[in-house]
């Protein structure tokens, strides 16, 4: 149980800076996902949590303590690597056991320990046999008891299921979201999977080249993105931009010359449209804010995506439509954006103009 | 099972193969054939009379006080070599592995001695150790403790230990080395997290995933021992002082090439070649399968 106060942190590495001074405070019990691309310094955030990386300049307190110059070890954390790192010369039970054998714990202590946190995560099975001669599943949850029975202040997550495939994923990060919900443990997760991210989180830290772009609840940051990066990142498949004229407090869609009948406060002659692919309607012609032609067609099942394009455009719009289409590649159709979930966002700044007035 | 490939019956593989077969008979087979048949002769040491005894050269090795006490020199030469020259490189390696800064340097540092041969080695140790001469005999002086190997048998021995396992230092750190960057980064720091300091580490993690090489190792050091080091015992003590540093190889020499005893000579380096078998099954059989995880 414990809050965790990371002030303006940055780290570098010799004259590479690549976290630029992050804020976040962390309530007791709550479960935090950073997410982000590969390279965007989230792991190394984490790492200097846990203390394998130093902290450049900043502080970082776990229980109003700062713990800037603590080891891994009196920062009472406990870590659950990518690759589980389960030493591979001990059996399940003395892997649970080891930090509690150099606590100097009683050897009662640690077998009741150890043979909760089995039966927790279904594992009492298995504590007899080394690492090798268990599934990918069942060492990561060998990795979470190992965590678990230390009773740390603080969980760390450092992309726990990339290692396992899809179907496994899903059924794992609900139960370590449900685990996490039970023991009430203040946890810091790291992933580069927006869904995960967007279904595990209390808030969630979207991350990109060493700052935090946004922090919020996953449906805050779905719902108010407050730069293209937040909104291209969150949400599958992404939201799509189009740069848009603005004048007279009215704005016009490039190539059909539609203008929104919205009003907007934008002071710029230009901005970025943004509009994910499920708030865009299918219309005939009357009510149409743009004509394309489908480029693609991705069946998903529940769902279908259509790839739209117009001469003009860079890049595709995708459209997400309920069950099944009927059109082919080549077709043309009409779409309506749905005024109450247009995004507008600075073409220089990226950030996130309060654009209807 | 591996599945075989079958070629059609020709001369090819055959003419491929004969060169490598060659070479074994002839610098291999032929010779340890030839020491066997001589194990079982006794010459003059003109080589004007020979006569066919059978096992009487082994019988008499084994009533031969000198020549037990070469073996029991041997083994204490070998589990000193070993050890030593492990440790030092298990040291080494350990400290290796978190050096960050001027690692490459420090590495082709520590192999240097590998590279040099064995009798320049031994005339090295020879000159720092000379009991007139030597830095570190002076400095010995210095410090009231006498220094002469060559009258001193245990001081020879601890010199042509520290002389073999110097030249070993490298390899085993190699090794060593190698086995611990292996073991990947995420074990040493989970350890960390759980609470081990760096010694806990080391022991508890390092040292039982470096077993399989650590036990390769110790194989290889024997039979270095054994086998390799008579370089460094001629250069340094030829055997002496009172076959104190005689080991079994300077032996066979000295018995045969000194002592013209070429039966005697032939018996031991057969009962060498039945060791150094056993040690290399040994190896096979345990270095290849046993594996600690």
């Amino acid at each position: 149980m414990a809050e965790v106060h990371i002030n303006q942190i940055t780290k570098s590495y010799g004259n590479d800076q690549i976290i630029h001074g992050i804020d976040i405070n962390i309530q007791d019990g709550e479960f935090i996902v950073i997410v982000g691309p590969s390279g965007c310094g989230k792991s190394t955030l984490l790492r200097m949590v846990a203390g394998l990386e130093t902290i450049t300049s900043g502080d970082i307190s776990i229980n109003n303590q700062v713990v800037n110059t603590l080891e891994p070890k009196d920062r009472d954390i406990a870590m659950v690597f990518q690759n589980y790192a389960l030493y591979p010369h001990m059996s399940v039970f003395e892997n649970m056991a080891y930090g509690l054998k150099i606590q100097k714990l009683a050897k009662s202590e640690i077998e009741n320990r150890v043979n909760n946190a089995a039966k927790l995560l279904q594992i009492s099975d298995y504590l007899t046999r080394k690492p090798r001669q268990l599934s990918g599943g069942q060492r990561q949850r060998v990795a979470m008891g190992r965590a678990i029975v230390r009773n740390p202040s603080v969980f760390l997550f450092d992309e726990p299921l990339s290692n396992l495939d899809a179907k496994l994923r899903v059924q794992m990060r609900l139960e370590i979201k449900k685990l996490q919900k039970r023991l009430k443990v203040t946890s810091l997760y790291v992933t580069h999977d927006q869904v995960e991210a967007m279904t595990m989180a209390d808030r969630l830290i979207v991350m990109n080249k060493g700052i935090a772009e946004q922090i919020g609840t996953p449906m805050n940051l779905y719902e108010h993105p407050q730069t293209t990066f937040v909104a291209g990142f969150i949400g599958s498949p992404a939201m799509n931009f189009l740069s848009v004229k603005t004048k007279d407090n009215k704005i016009e869609i490039p190539v059909s010359g539609k203008i929104l009948d919205i009003k907007t406060n934008i002071e710029q002659p230009e901005a970025i449209l943004g509009i994910r692919p499920e708030d865009i309607e299918i219309v005939d012609s009357n009510s149409s804010d743009l004509k394309l032609k489908v480029s693609a067609i991705e069946p998903l099942g529940a769902d279908s995506l259509i790839y739209g394009n117009s001469e003009g455009f860079n890049d595709d719009l995708v459209v997400r439509v309920r069950g099944k289409t009927e059109f082919t590649e080549g077709d043309t159709f009409h779409v309506y954006f749905k005024r109450e979930k247009l995004h507008f966002f600075h073409t220089i700044t990226r950030k996130r103009l309060q654009a209807v007035a | 099972m591996i599945k075989r490939v079958h070629f059609n019956v020709s001369a090819l593989p055959y003419i491929l193969v004969a060169p490598q077969v060659a070479i074994t008979i002839i610098f291999f087979i032929w010779p340890a054939t030839q020491a066997l048949y001589q194990s079982f002769l006794v010459e003059d040491a003109f080589g004007l009379s020979t006569e066919f005894v059978w096992f009487d050269n082994y019988k008499e090795l084994m009533n031969d006080p000198y020549y037990l006490g070469a073996f029991k020199t041997t083994v204490i030469f070998s589990i000193l070599v070993a050890g030593l020259s492990m440790g030092v490189s298990l040291i080494l390696a350990a400290m290796a592995d978190r050096v960050i800064k001027g690692a490459t340097t420090y590495r082709t540092l520590l192999i240097w001695p590998y590279a040099v041969a064995p009798a320049i080695a031994g005339a090295l140790w020879v000159f720092i150790f000379d009991p007139t001469l030597g830095i570190i005999t002076y400095i010995f002086n210095f410090l009231g403790y006498s220094w002469n190997h060559k009258l001193n048998g245990d001081q020879a021995m601890l010199l042509v230990v520290i002389a073999a396992a110097w030249k070993q230092i490298s390899y085993n750190f190699l090794f060593f080395l190698a086995g611990m960057q292996a073991i990947p980064k995420s074990l040493i720091e989970a350890a960390a997290i759980d609470g081990a300091g760096p010694t806990k580490r080391f022991w508890t993690i390092i040292f039982p995933l470096i077993s399989p090489t650590t036990f390769f190792l110790l194989v290889i050091n024997i039979v270095y021992a054994f086998f390799e080091t008579f370089g460094i015992i001629h250069a340094v003590t030829q055997g002496g002082p009172a076959n104190s540093t005689q080991i079994l190889v300077y032996k066979v020499f000295n018995d045969g090439f000194v002592g013209l005893d070429l039966g005697g000579s032939a018996a031991q380096s057969v009962i060498l070649m039945v060791i150094v078998i056993i040690l290399t099954a040994v190896q096979f059989r345990y270095v290849e399968k046993k594996v600690a995880y």
